[in-house]
């Protein structure tokens, strides 16, 4: 029984996180005052049905939260009450707290997150002046003491706030209100507020359900736990909300002290940093729309009905029958292509998921920063490998945050240069042969390179005497450890910003360029392939082995001649391709195979780039090019040096598909290592 | 694992195999299937035991030696050399693997309570992926533990032996 409800808690794990994304797109929707019903009811509805789950989970506070929002959501929907901009700003914190929960439920852990609380009272406070605007025209007679004038009476002792809806059984099940308020009187000093609101006709009123909620003041100095024991006959069934004003008074002055600790969250989005070590968990199913799944269904029967006719030829073969046997060839092979096709289509998403986080971010960001930015998303329709899109999704936010605190200037800057008040920051996404392009534009300050240059110099990147070019200059930024701002900021700037994010996208089999211009803006630009598994691969042969090369990283191969190699003081054999002295990697020797090589001169010559530079790669011989489908070798083995994954040839055997940086990062320490070796046995 | 040993009546079957005349049993149910030996890919800078590997409808699987994992002697493969393939859930995530061993024996039924422990030699790695030993006809039957043998711990701490020594090799040859 465990085991099956843990399988459906993934499942509501998964439908939070993609109900909460909805809910945050919609919320930024909404403009203050104006009531979007539509836009109103999706929210609702995604707050009901993580309601829903919860309580079906048991996650009773998860409930009683959302429960809450819910409340607010439906005045809201109901007009009772008008939107306004803290309102957005409350469920956009919710959106925020909850994903931090579900994150934590996903966990396993049972803790709640910190600014719960804080938020359950701004509901509450929401709530009740909604109650009293209510109430007052009715002239039902509700005293509401001002929550804060009574706090700060309440000097040492606690000062507990009760919201007790109950649920309307309690009576029934022989509960008596009275006798809780007594308790609690028992404990310290308790005003009962009751709210009658809800009272109906006293036709349509059941004697035997109740219909009054109370709100509670209690000061006393006893714990939570002492007061929900008093609630706990009635808590399975009623809505009961403690609020303890003095941790609530900390957790404000905290709130407002601290605004860095709000940027924090803003920077490290989804999860906080407690989760962090416990390994998020990321969702691992696709939802596939069903025509896709149709496709593939009916494409699978028509291979069925192929093989069949195949098989049926197989066994009574004749040498006339031969043209009906190519046909029967050639169909199949259409089907698997088409297949293969339909197949890849179902791991594809439009990229617009990973663009889902921006607005909101740029909402947050300008607001904080003081800049003014119109937000242009483009080709959000773009489809992309969803493994990739998980991948890209925070070097994208990276350089979004990026344009928006250093590259976009303050309004102040932008009048003096004569721009217009309004920044605008575009992203677009687009497919350009056969890779997806990504650019993320802003039309702000520019790289300043005077700058960039002078901080490369310092940080020991660059060389004082060589002479760089712009784009040279624009490439250092990519430079790990390279950062141009002084202060660190809360926003982005911690050091560590550019380098890794091209690294994440190189890892992607992706690259990074950026364009920029003084006092128009810049543009980096991301490009990527289609899809992570499936490349175009250059066969080698080392010995009697093959071997594959990603052609993107080849530049170009030639062989070698007598004269042509040269060998430095620490062994390494380099050779002069044009301006450029490259280094010789003897393939055959990283790896350990015999080669049948006799001179160098017999191989040829693969020059590679990796990272910034060339390598030249000795091999045997040049096969065919061929697309390849990449397949780990983690997945039943384990991580092997030197190589990135395998495939599968056309004659069934596997291959294994080499990589660079890795084989390139061996040799540097193997080198390193003699150095000190060597310097070693001279001393 | 060695919980359900201990609960006295319940057997569980598995599959035996002859390594060096002494014979050896997997649990039948993490057998996926029984191969032939077939020639595989290399995988570069890989102890000795660490054949390569195949192509399994697909699949990548590599392909252990568990006579040269054991410290025997090699010897040549011939036609009734078998591949068993084991796979087996480790860390929530299924693993397939290849062992070669010299030739499939028998399926035997064992009752748990019938399991002896292997004897114990401290903290030494030898005896863990023996799960423990039985007699049958007589005979002693060596049982594995087939998630054990999958672990790939034992590989990465031999692989890293191994890479500094190609790696000085490497230089050595200029």
């Amino acid at each position: 029984m465990d085991i099956d409800l843990k399988q459906f808690q993934q499942v509501f794990i998964e439908e939070c996180v993609e109900g909460l994304e909805v809910m945050e797109t919609e919320l930024l929707k909404l403009t203050p005052g104006a009531v979007d019903s539509e836009v109103i009811n999706t929210i609702f509805r995604v707050a009901h049905s993580i309601k829903g789950g919860a309580g079906t989970f048991g996650f009773n506070q998860l409930t009683e939260f959302t429960h809450v929002a819910e409340t607010l959501l439906d005045d809201l929907r109901a007009g009772t009450l008008v939107l306004t901009d803290d309102h957005i700003s409350l469920f956009l914190q919710t959106v925020d707290c909850l994903r931090e929960w579900v994150q934590l439920l996903a966990c396993d852990l049972e803790s709640i997150p910190d600014i719960v609380e804080e938020l359950k009272y701004q509901y509450n406070q929401f709530l009740q002046r909604d109650m009293n605007q209510q109430a007052l025209p009715n002239g039902d007679e509700i005293a509401v003491t001002d929550v804060a004038e009574l706090a700060t009476n309440a000097h040492d002792d606690g000062y507990w706030l009760i919201n007790f809806i109950p649920g309307p059984d309690i009576l029934k099940q022989g509960n008596e209100p009275r006798l809780i308020f007594a308790e609690l009187q028992e404990m310290g000093e308790l005003k009962v507020t009751p709210k009658i609101a809800d009272l109906p006709l006293w036709e349509v009123l059941l004697p035997e359900d109740i219909y009054v909620s109370w709100e509670l003041e209690l000061i006393s100095n006893i714990s939570e736990s002492q007061i929900k024991e008093i609630f706990e006959w009635v808590a399975d069934d009623s809505t009961i909300i403690i609020i303890h004003s003095n941790t609530f008074s900390n957790s404000k002055a905290e709130y407002g002290n601290t605004d860095h600790a709000l940027a924090e969250s803003v920077m490290t989005p989804v999860v906080s940093k407690t989760i962090m070590n416990n390994a998020p968990t990321e969702i691992n199913s696709i939802r596939v729309s069903i025509d896709k799944v149709d496709a593939l269904i009916n494409m699978v029967g028509e291979l069925v009905i192929t093989q069949a006719m195949l098989g049926e030829l197989g066994q009574d073969f004749s040498a006339e029958r031969l043209p009906e046997f190519k046909k029967g060839l050639i169909q199949l092979s259409q089907h698997t292509r088409e297949m293969q096709d339909s197949v890849m289509k179902i791991r594809m998403l439009p990229i617009q998921f990973a663009f889902n986080r921006i607005p909101r971010m740029v909402r947050d960001l300008s607001g904080k920063l003081g800049k003014n930015v119109l937000l242009r998303m483009q080709g959000e329709e773009t489809e992309l490998d969803k493994i990739m899109l998980e991948k890209i999704s925070d070097p994208i936010m990276h350089l979004v945050r990026n344009a928006l605190d250093h590259g976009i200037e303050t309004i102040g800057e932008r009048k003096l240069a004569g721009k217009s008040d309004v920044a605008c920051l575009g992203i677009t996404a687009f497919h350009q042969s056969g890779e997806i392009i990504i650019e993320i534009r802003d039309d702000g300050r520019g790289l300043n390179r005077a700058k960039i240059h002078a901080k490369a110099i310092e940080n020991g990147i660059a060389n004082q005497d060589q002479h760089y070019s712009n784009s040279q200059i624009d490439e250092l930024i990519f430079a790990p450890g390279f950062s141009t701002v002084e202060t660190i900021s809360d926003i982005s700037g911690r050091g560590v910003g550019m380098d890794v994010v091209k690294r994440n996208i190189e890892s992607l089999g992706g690259d990074i360029k950026v364009e920029s211009h003084d006092g128009e803006g810049s543009c980096f630009s991301i490009r990527l392939p289609l899809t992570l598994s499936i490349m175009d691969g250059q066969l080698i042969k080392i010995g009697n082995k093959t071997y594959i090369l990603p052609i993107m990283s080849i530049i170009e191969s030639l062989q070698l001649k007598d004269g042509m190699v040269t060998k430095l003081a620490d062994q390494t054999e380099v050779f002069k391709l044009r301006d450029e002295f490259i280094p010789i990697i003897r393939l055959y020797r990283v790896l350990n195979h015999e080669t049948s090589l006799e001179h160098i001169t017999d191989g040829l010559l693969v020059v590679v780039e990796s990272g910034c530079n060339k390598y030249g790669l000795l091999v045997d011989d040049l096969a065919a090019q061929q697309q390849v489908v990449i397949k780990n070798l983690e997945d039943n083995f384990m991580k092997v040096s030197c190589v990135s994954g395998a495939t599968i040839l056309g004659n069934g055997t596997v291959a294994l598909i080499l990589d660079i940086a890795d084989i390139v990062k061996i040799i540097t320490t193997e080198r390193r290592q003699m150095q000190g070796l060597r310097a070693h046995v001279a001393a | 694992m060695q919980a359900d040993i201990d609960t006295g009546e319940q057997s569980t079957q598995f599959l035996t195999f002859i390594m060096a005349d002494e014979e050896y049993g997997v649990e039948i149910l993490d057998v996926q299937e029984i191969r032939g030996w077939e020639p595989c890919t290399e995988i570069p800078n890989m102890p000795q035991y660490v054949k390569g590997v195949i192509n399994l409808r697909g699949t990548i699987v590599p392909i252990v030696d568990l006579r040269q994992k054991f410290g025997f002697n090699n010897i040549e493969y011939s036609t009734t050399t078998v591949v068993i393939v084991v796979k087996v859930l480790v860390e929530d995530k299924s693993k397939i693997m290849g062992l070669v061993v010299d030739a499939v024996s028998d399926v035997h039924t064992i009752a748990h309570g019938d399991i002896n422990l292997p004897p114990q030699w401290g903290q030494d790695y030898g005896p863990s992926v023996i799960r423990g030993l039985i007699s049958i006809n007589n005979k002693m039957v060596v049982l594995l533990s087939s998630s054990l043998l999958l672990d790939l711990e034992q590989f990465q701490n031999i692989e890293q032996i191994k890479g500094h020594n190609t790696q000085s090799s490497i230089v050595a040859n200029d």
